[in-house]
């Protein structure tokens, strides 16, 4: 654990981002690349970019697919007791079933996802130009709604100003929608049981809050203990920031540079 | 893999029937493919069976020319991310299949 430690503080004192990288493989190249890359490096504040307005405008800010690259990267290194325990959703699926695109083929996708045996699943939310992370924990439990071990939902949010109002409605319809797509005996009285909770987790700075939300399903991927109860986790002091694992830059600069 | 174990059993089989069925081993080789994206806009292509999807990526980005910027979304079949170097033998996508495209989102507050 300390080794390991080092060797993240190590790579993330050492690390810097090509200025400029041009993907072979593409005809064109992202201008979220450079913003994406940069948002990782912890000298982010002090490096020089000769990039256009909008690059600097959204050099912090993380777009949909960077994101899920990271995610994908972030999955392989976990155990295969975790990888059937938990679950993630794409950060594009809440996005397209409250716009109402697509809403019935987005459930269908989610029911393939088997949330009521998981405990955890990670549904990232981009809304309103923002990130959060809503984790479903226990959903299968439902003996046991009311409890620790029960069915309950977390919100983290790196952004105290925002209105959680709005968003609370939206994250309502969309679990009794789930519910309703698995065909559960529960009814309206006992979705609403189901707790909605806003711990409270490190604030960001400045745009970087996709940055945030992976590095929040970082620190519940490195819960040790399958079976370890989440209240603890969620009131642990969380890690400092620069231990969050840049592997997956790697792995993405790799990606671009084939 | 199993799907193109399978398509490898119909080319064998249609090469036995070379010229007698034309029609067969056309439908065989090949599958049509439908992009829909936020807009309504659709389109077809009639693509092979081990043809790279980049080029109905490509396809799509022609048609919605001025309208969508090159590069600027996400190609999804089945939930999933579509990767251009993928094949619609590898995903075993049958013929009509659906492709979803949406913009990819951005977020970032001060």
């Amino acid at each position: 654990s300390y080794f390991s430690f080092y060797v993240c503080y190590t790579e993330c004192k050492n690390k810097r981002p090509r200025r400029t990288i041009k993907p072979a493989a593409r005809n064109v190249s992202k201008s979220a690349l450079p913003s994406g890359l940069d948002a990782l490096n912890p000298n982010r504040r002090t490096l020089r970019t000769a990039s256009s307005n909008r690059d600097k405008k959204n050099k912090d800010k993380l777009d949909t697919e960077i994101f899920e690259l990271y995610l994908e990267d972030l999955w392989k290194d976990i155990d295969e007791e975790k990888r059937s325990a938990y679950a993630y959703f794409d950060s594009l699926w809440f996005h397209m079933y409250t716009s109402g695109h697509n809403k019935s083929n987005v459930l269908k996708w989610i029911k393939a996802k088997k949330v009521f045996s998981r405990q955890y699943v990670f549904v990232p939310i981009v809304i309103w130009g923002h990130w959060n992370l809503l984790v479903l924990c226990n959903f299968g439990e439902t003996d046991y709604l009311g409890t620790d071990k029960g069915p309950r939902m977390l919100l983290l949010d790196s952004l105290k100003t925002t209105n959680p109002t709005r968003l609370r409605s939206n994250i309502k319809r969309f679990i009794a929608d789930i519910f309703k797509t698995e065909e559960r005996e529960e009814n309206e009285q006992f979705i609403n049981k189901i707790c909605l909770e806003f711990p409270e987790v490190p604030q960001q700075n400045g745009d970087e809050c996709g940055i945030y939300v992976l590095y929040f399903i970082y620190c519940f991927l490195q819960n040790k203990a399958l079976g370890e109860d989440f209240s603890q986790l969620v009131c642990q002091t969380f890690p400092p920031l620069p231990c969050f694992p840049f592997a997956p830059y790697k792995s993405y600069a790799n990606m671009f540079s084939l | 893999m199993f799907g193109r174990s399978g398509i490898t059993a119909a080319v064998k089989v249609e090469e036995e029937d070379d010229g007698k069925t034309p029609a067969a081993k056309r439908a065989g080789e090949y599958v049509t493919l439908k992009v829909q994206d936020t807009d309504g806009r659709a389109v077809y292509r009639t693509m092979r069976w081990t043809e790279q999807l980049q080029g109905l990526m490509d396809f799509y980005y022609d048609r919605a020319h001025g309208r969508v910027q090159r590069g600027t979304g996400r190609f999804l079949y089945d939930g999933r991310r579509l990767s251009g170097w993928q094949t619609p033998a590898e995903l075993d996508m049958e013929d009509g299949d659906e492709v979803d495209f949406f913009e990819e989102l951005i977020g970032g507050a001060a």
